[in-house]
This record gives C-alpha cells, structure tokens and sequence, in this order.
C-alpha cells in the first residue's frame, strides 16, 4: 500500500522532501511507516523522530489524515494515508 | 438631534449641553470626553456628537461596555464572540497575552489552566505585574483580566494538565488554545484534547524563541483542526530566549487565529 508522508521544519531538513510516498505492506501500523521511513532517511531523521528504543519522541506531532493520532505507534494505516510529522520545539 | 453617547445613539435636545448631559446621564463624572479628547468646558452639543462620561475607578456597566465593544467590532462580530468559549492551557508569554487578546475582544468565557506562580524571569514578556509575584498564574491573569473587562467569565484551573485531566476541564471549549513552554508537553496536550474532541480546533505555537524576523512567524494548517502559529524553528535554549516581541507577535497570532475560527473563518 502507499502512504504519503508530509514533513515541516526540522523533519524535512531531515529527509530533504516536503513530501513523499512510501510503499508498505498491507496493514502496516504507524510504527513499521517511521520505521520504514528511518531505513530510508537515516540518522538524522531516526534521531530526531524515534527514541533509543524505536520509540516516537514525545515532542513529535503526528497526524493521520489531518487528525491527530496516537504516537503509541500501533494505529493501522491504509492505502492512501496521509501521515504529517511535525517536532514542536520549546517556547511558550 | 441625534450624538453618540458610549456608542449608543441618542436623542438629545438642540441647545443641550456637554455638563447638562452628563448631570441627566451620569452625574458626578469627574471626565467628559467629546469627539476623542477630554472636554476642558461646557458646550453646547452639536448633531453627532461623540461623548463619553467618565467616573473615575468604576466599572462602566455591562451594556455600555458591549455598546463600546460592538461598535468597535461590529454588532455581528460581537455577538458570535460574547458567546464563544475558548480555553487557554499555558499562562505564560503565550497564554497571558492571548487571554488578554480574546477578554480585550469580548469572548464570553475562558477557560484558563496552569500549575504555575508568577516569578521574576516571568516579567520579562507574560501579562503579570511585580505586585504579582508569587500568586498562582491563574488568579494573577484572571485579576488582570477583571481590570479589563469585568463581564468576561473565567473558569480556574491551578492543576498540572495531563491526559488524564485535559478533556474534563477543556470539554465545554469551542476552541483550545495550546500555549506551554515545553514541547513534549505541546504534543500531550494535542494528543490528548483531539483524542476526546476530534472536531473540535486547536491553536498551537511552536518556533517563537529569540529576536529574528517577526515575519517568518505565520499561520499554518497543520491538519483539519490544528492551526501551528510560528516559525516551527526557534525554540528557546541557551542564547535564545524568549522575548516579549516575538512571543507578543505569535500569541496575538494565536488570539487572531482564534477569533477568525470563532467567527467561522478559514485559517491557514
């Protein structure tokens, strides 16, 4: 299945796109597509979405489909999706 | 003829003048102020007329402060606003200034949490005052707020917000303001309210930190119902602090984001 990835600020310096689509196997969970998409981007990008233990970092906006989604990592994804990655930086 | 009296049209006779005016309709102001600037005499008025009486240290009265606000904002824009409520999580640089943005505005009610007392560092950018120091957050803002509009209802939350907490005090909101300093914190809070309240709009901030460009500081739809005001860059470390313009530029931003959503607005 394919899932468009869409990327702000620190994570698309990252992965050097706005967007792009990955090909995932047929009911990936989000997990497996940051997985998947740190496989393709590297360190960098690994680093600054993912935790020692493959973990989404807390700061990390996620959102599926223009909804927030929950960055337990076990939503389902479907052919399709739109899935919007976003690091909130501190200031308030 | 017909002048302007707090806004509101009247009737008044030809011959009539600024004091006996204001001895029918507020005696003992101690301040006429006619077409912008205070009257240092009597005068006879003359057909549209603008004036206001003033006693100083009292509150003007609800309508009169509605009067005052509709005719600024329109009568259509106020009465969406008036009964619009908005919560506000953060009472910091963002959230002090946004509070005071959307009571200055006229929203009806607003829901206002943070666990925090205001400290010195504080003054340098949040709506707090040095006689302040030390109160909770809430009970500062809601002080000041009074001072400004007296008809704005406020709701107190002096708790930490969590996940657990965040859809009871935030669920009778029209909007959410997102306005913490941390961003683990920014990310809990989306989480947690769009979890509950799918429909609902969020307002968050993220980029706001030191002296750069106010410029690069915008409006961004992030999803159906999350707007993200900032650069989404800056964030306050070491040799980028947070500093009363810029923070002032993307709360404000917030508070616009805000009133545009309440008024049924696209953003972003």
């Amino acid at each position: 299945m394919k899932v468009t990835f869409k990327y702000f600020a620190q994570v698309r310096q990252a992965t050097g796109a706005d967007s792009e689509q990955l090909v995932l196997d047929d009911g990936a969970d989000m997990a497996a597509a940051l997985s998947a998409a740190a496989d393709r981007h590297g360190e960098a990008f690994k680093k600054l979405v993912l935790d020692e233990f493959g973990v989404v970092r807390p700061s990390m906006l996620v959102l599926v489909n223009g909804v927030p989604a929950p960055r337990g990592g076990q939503r389902r994804l479907a052919d399709g999706d739109e899935v919007t990655l976003l690091s909130a930086v501190s200031g308030g | 003829m017909k002048i302007l009296v707090a806004e509101r049209e009247t009737e008044v006779a030809p011959g009539t003048t600024l004091y006996v005016l204001r001895d029918r309709i507020k005696p003992g102001a101690d301040v006429v102020v006619c077409n912008g600037a205070p009257a240092a005499a009597d005068r006879e008025l003359a057909e549209g007329d603008r004036v206001v009486f003033i006693r100083r240290g009292e509150a003007p009265p609800r309508e009169e402060l509605e009067a005052l606000m509709a005719a600024r904002h329109t009568p259509g824009v106020h009465e969406r606003v008036k009964r619009a409520a908005v919560g506000v999580a953060g009472l910091g640089g963002l959230g002090s200034a946004i509070a005071i943005a959307l009571a200055r505005v006229g929203v009806g009610r607003l829901v206002l949490a943070d666990f925090d007392v205001v400290e010195p560092s504080n003054l340098n950018r949040q709506q707090f005052f040095v006689d302040q120091l030390g109160m909770a957050k809430t009970e500062a803002l809601a002080a000041n707020l009074a001072r400004i509009n007296p008809y704005v209802r406020t709701e107190l939350h002096t708790v930490r917000l969590t996940p657990d907490n965040v859809p009871g005090i935030f669920g009778g909101v029209d909007v959410l303001v997102e306005a913490f300093d941390r961003a683990d914190q920014k990310a809990m809070l989306l989480e947690s309210f769009c979890g509950a309240f799918p429909e609902k709009p969020v307002v968050m901030a993220s980029g706001l930190a030191g002296h750069a460009s106010g410029n690069t500081v915008r409006v961004r739809r992030l999803g159906r119902n999350v707007h993200v005001v900032g650069d989404l860059e800056s964030a306050a470390e070491p040799g980028r602090g947070l500093m009363a313009p810029r923070v002032g530029i993307a709360a404000h931003m917030q508070a616009n984001t805000v009133l545009r959503l309440l008024l049924g607005e696209e953003e972003g």
